[in-house]
């Protein structure tokens, strides 16, 4: 699943370990999503969706491999 | 002061890495405790040494929010599976793989190896037991 969390961050200048707080997960679990090596729960895909105020859609999608 | 952080209890991930500390150092004073006091010939407060940190340990680690988040559990999920497959195929290939030696007269199984296929029988056993009950649940 690809995702743009890195972009939403760096817009809203805010730090994993900022980002990390926020939806109450570890800073490591960030990095893992932004480096796509982690699928987060749709719970916490709702929690980074509510936190930048977008939809779950316009965080993350699908790629030909999902 | 002398390299001491502070932490702030309305950080979680400040409690994260308390947690996680306090948790390790349950466990080290756990494994410190035993092998110190047996060795100075103290087993049975060793033991109970050993028992009242590892208590501690379990406390932390249910006690705290913070201590993990879903992708640890992730992880722990993917790596139980990992290893259960991986004593699956090793006990698929050695148990009758030793049998066979053991009646061709080739090699006989000293009670190490016997244990350690027992043991790994047993893992499957209980596996199974709590997959039918966890089954039943959801």
């Amino acid at each position: 699943m690809k995702n743009a969390v890195r972009e939403y961050r760096t817009d809203a200048d805010m730090s994993q370990a900022d980002l990390a707080a926020a939806v109450d997960v570890s800073r490591q679990t960030i990095n893992s999503i932004e480096r796509e090596r982690y699928d987060p729960s749709l719970e916490l895909a709702l929690k980074l969706a509510d936190h930048f105020d977008c939809l779950v859609e316009d965080l993350f999608e699908l790629d030909e491999t999902d | 002061m002398f390299g001491l952080t502070t932490t702030d209890d309305t950080d979680p991930l400040a409690t994260r890495r308390r947690d996680r500390r306090l948790f390790g150092g349950l466990i080290g004073a756990a494994m410190l405790a035993f092998f110190t006091l047996d060795f100075v010939g103290r087993p049975i407060v060793a033991v109970l040494a050993y028992w009242a940190c590892v208590a501690a340990a379990v406390v932390v680690l249910y006690r705290s929010d913070a201590m993990m988040d879903e992708r640890d559990r992730a992880l722990e999920r993917i790596a139980s599976h990992r290893a259960v497959l991986a004593v699956g195929a090793a006990l698929i290939v050695l148990s009758p793989g030793i049998s066979a030696l053991s009646a061709a007269d080739v090699y006989d199984a000293t009670p190490f190896v016997d244990g350690v296929l027992f043991g790994w029988l047993a893992l499957f056993v209980v596996w199974t037991g709590t997959y039918g009950v966890t089954r039943l649940q959801r």
